[in-house]
């Protein structure tokens, strides 16, 4: 007789991401279900606007990807009325996806994931003076004297005897499946706190060249933001400058925090063989060094692998209407006044709400029938994966050298086989090693720019298609990106001057989606948590763990302020 | 860019595609035209931005957030809660969401970088149904919000002489 138990961040039935799991006698999964239990009806608010404002909207999708969402809108344009960026407006959106990634993948290791791994009030045990010698044997990073290491440990000292945990309540706090030695634990917190700090002036590169954040400036065409050497009111050189010294901030903090950190944690936890989840892996690529529409250039390649197979790197068309589809046959939608039963392309598809979920407060969804808001997103008919493990599996399946060299180098130095990225380990250190090699592309992509500035090339903005008379009657294109949580993708069918049809597919959809219709229709989520095993049911740490690793974010959609409800964490058994 | 700290922070947090839940974002041009010209005060559109906000909260003395807030009263209420209450009635953290506002000043507190004196204000919405617009009764009762801003303001700067 197997066991459900219900992980819902949200008490209340708008709540965000809902997983329920079946599991056996021994504690292992055997079946699992993750809901999307808000509904995310973008798409709907566009319609009809001008194809030129739409990016505005739509990065307030959410507001941690933003800018990514603001990309991916302008792409579409670009791509369904044939505009060229011009170099110095190509690079300016590369390095600021860059710091996004820094950004993203910093803050998510450190304060979205690493919890999940380091037990925070372990730290309090922990001797700074072994501490210190630890930190100093896996990196020269300056912050690392035992006084240092004391300082943060009487900090936490001082929260856990407060009895408010504040920032580190809730946790699973001295769960067996916690691993690292105190002194880990400590310096795990040292470098939780100095992340915040540091992603505090990372950001600042968006602040330079969008304008402003939070929601940076984009438009069709290129860049808003002019860049002049010498005039106050553009992008100067000492911006410039600014700009090139938190890139080199950031390579270090990642090379000489980031990275040692990951290697030293993921030591202790090579035992994590689960949560690999289906092996098929989807990335759309990007980073071009000179031209977003050169995809073989791409340092970031295209191409989608099944069922693990390195050897066969398959190529992917985003534009052919029988590659990409959605499915609706779980999800609370409506294609055409039907429940299901057919896929659509991006550019055919349809956002109709059909909530026929339960009503009330519930104990279980009904999983035998529709029990998402999320779409089911596939390729060729089969769910995939994206993310950061998506991008490292299909580089390094391309023969990307610099991606090789690096997945090649960390399995080594962690004394594992290349089964071993296919699991919860792997897919989180993939996002550690992708961050390094992004890093170095973006002082790559920096200095190019420097380059272009020097000879006169400072455009940012082709004017040439901005005026709609010039665009033609019906004109369709899909705006490509790898966003840091994987491939995203906005499809505009442009009519009359006009948004006709606009649909996102987000990452979190792909990774998130609920089964399909036939075999192998399982997507990664579930099929991750399926034979994970528990060690204590009551805190499924472990399922947890599976669920940040793909760094979930299902639309940052309503954050209101709850005087009601407080709790906001619920482990149900039932 | 301005790296000294701000005196006094006012930030509209929330987000603007779910009608209500925007009027803290809402509220931002208003004030922006009211005291853009203020050197102690800073004037910031928060919107969702997780994180990216620890410097706004770190780097003032005084802290004004405004946002929708469910207190489970009548649509159209102002509320208004202050100091330690703030943080009382968030405690996410073990969200698979992305980190909210509550996390943000979590951190702040952690760090002993927690403003003096903090004030969030905010009205029960009437609807948070997907629409990029506050709704009319919202907009009134924005009104209020703004008129309470500049009480708030005055009364820092008073204590601050």
């Amino acid at each position: 007789m197997s066991e459900r138990i219900v992980v819902d961040p949200i008490t209340r039935i708008e709540g965000h991401l809902r997983v329920e799991v079946d599991i056996d006698e021994k504690g292992i999964i055997k079946e699992a279900y993750s809901s999307g239990t808000a509904v995310r009806g973008l798409e709907l608010i566009v319609k009809d606007r001008d194809p030129r404002d739409v990016w505005a909207f739509i990065q307030r999708i959410c507001g941690v990807c933003t800018s990514t969402h603001a990309l991916a809108s302008v792409r579409s344009v670009e791509a369904a009325l044939d505009i060229k960026i011009p170099l110095a407006g190509h690079l300016v959106r590369n390095v600021m996806l860059e710091a996004q990634y820094m950004h993203d993948h910093v803050v998510h290791f450190y304060h979205l994931h690493a919890l999940d791994w380091v037990d925070v009030i372990s730290a309090a045990s922990a001797d700074p003076e072994a501490t210190s010698k630890l930190a100093q044997s896996i990196s020269p990073w300056s912050k690392s004297s035992p006084g240092y290491f004391k300082d943060i440990q009487d900090k936490v000292k001082k929260l856990v005897t407060s009895g408010q945990l504040g920032i580190f309540a809730n946790g699973y706090w001295g769960h067996p499946a916690y691993k690292l030695p105190a002194e880990a634990n400590l310096m795990a917190v040292a470098h939780y706190l100095e992340a915040l700090d540091w992603q505090k002036e990372i950001v600042k590169v968006h602040t330079i060249l969008g304008g402003k954040n939070p929601h940076p400036h984009f438009q069709v065409g290129g860049m808003a933001t002019p860049i002049d050497i010498n005039s106050d009111n553009a992008i100067h050189a000492e911006k410039l400058m600014h700009v090139s010294k938190l890139i080199d901030d950031g390579i270090k903090f990642i090379n000489e925090v980031y990275i040692p950190d990951l290697l030293a944690i993921a030591s202790f936890y090579k035992d994590a063989t689960y949560g690999g989840g289906i092996q098929n892996f989807l990335s759309i690529g990007d980073f071009a060094p000179k031209d977003f529409n050169d995809v073989p250039s791409y340092r970031m390649p295209r191409g989608a692998i099944l069922n693990g197979n390195l050897n066969d790197v398959l190529p992917v068309d985003p534009e052919d209407p029988s590659e990409i589809q959605e499915y609706i046959d779980n999800a609370w939608y409506t294609y055409d006044g039907k429940d299901g039963g057919k896929g659509k392309h991006p550019y055919d598809g349809e956002t109709t709400f059909n909530y026929t979920g339960p009503k009330k407060e519930y104990k279980n969804l009904d999983t035998d029938k529709k029990y998402t808001w999320c779409k089911a997103p596939r390729w060729k008919g089969h769910p995939m994966e994206v993310g950061p493990l998506a991008r490292m599996v299909v580089g390094y399946a391309a023969g990307k050298k610099d991606i090789q060299d690096i997945v090649n180098g960390t399995l080594e130095k962690l004394g594992l086989p290349i089964s071993a990225l296919f699991t919860v380990l792997g897919r989180t250190a993939a996002r550690g090693l992708e961050t390094k090699l992004i890093a170095d592309w973006g002082r790559e992509d920096m200095d190019a720019l420097l380059k272009a500035i020097k000879n006169g090339q400072t455009t940012t903005f082709d004017s040439s298609k901005w005026d709609p008379s010039t665009w033609p009657k019906t004109a369709k294109g899909g705006g490509l990106i790898e966003a840091p949580r994987g491939f995203l993708g906005h499809w505009i069918v442009i009519e009359d001057g006009k948004t006709a049809n606009y649909q996102a597919i987000v990452p979190t959809t792909w990774n998130a989606s609920p089964k399909g219709v036939g075999e192998n229709q399982i997507a990664p989520y579930e099929a991750s948590l399926m034979g994970t095993p528990l060690a204590d049911k009551e805190q499924p740490l472990e399922i947890i763990r599976v669920i940040h690793s793909f760094d979930p974010c299902l639309a940052c959609a309503v954050h209101l302020t709850d005087l009601e409800n407080k709790q906001t964490t619920e482990i149900k058994l039932g | 860019m301005n790296n000294s700290p701000s005196k006094i922070t006012i930030l509209g947090i929330g987000n603007t595609l779910y009608s209500d839940e925007g009027i803290g974002v809402y509220c931002i041009p208003f004030l922006q035209q009211i005291f853009g010209e203020c050197e102690d005060v800073l004037v910031e559109d928060g919107s969702t931005d997780g994180m990216k906000l620890l410097t706004f909260v770190e780097e003032t003395e005084n802290l004004l957030i405004i946002d929708a807030i469910n207190a489970g009263k009548e649509p159209g209420t102002f509320i208004r809660i202050e100091g330690e209450e703030i943080p009382k009635y968030f405690g996410v953290k073990m969200s698979i969401h992305q980190m909210g506002f509550a996390e943000v000043l979590a951190a702040a507190q952690f760090r002993d970088k927690y403003p003096k004196n903090i004030i969030m204000i905010g009205m029960q919405p009437y609807s948070l149904a997907l629409c990029p617009e506050v709704t009319d009764q919202g907009k009134e009762t924005a009104k209020l919000l703004i008129e309470e801003v500049k009480k708030i303001v005055e009364s820092w700067r008073s204590n601050e002489s």
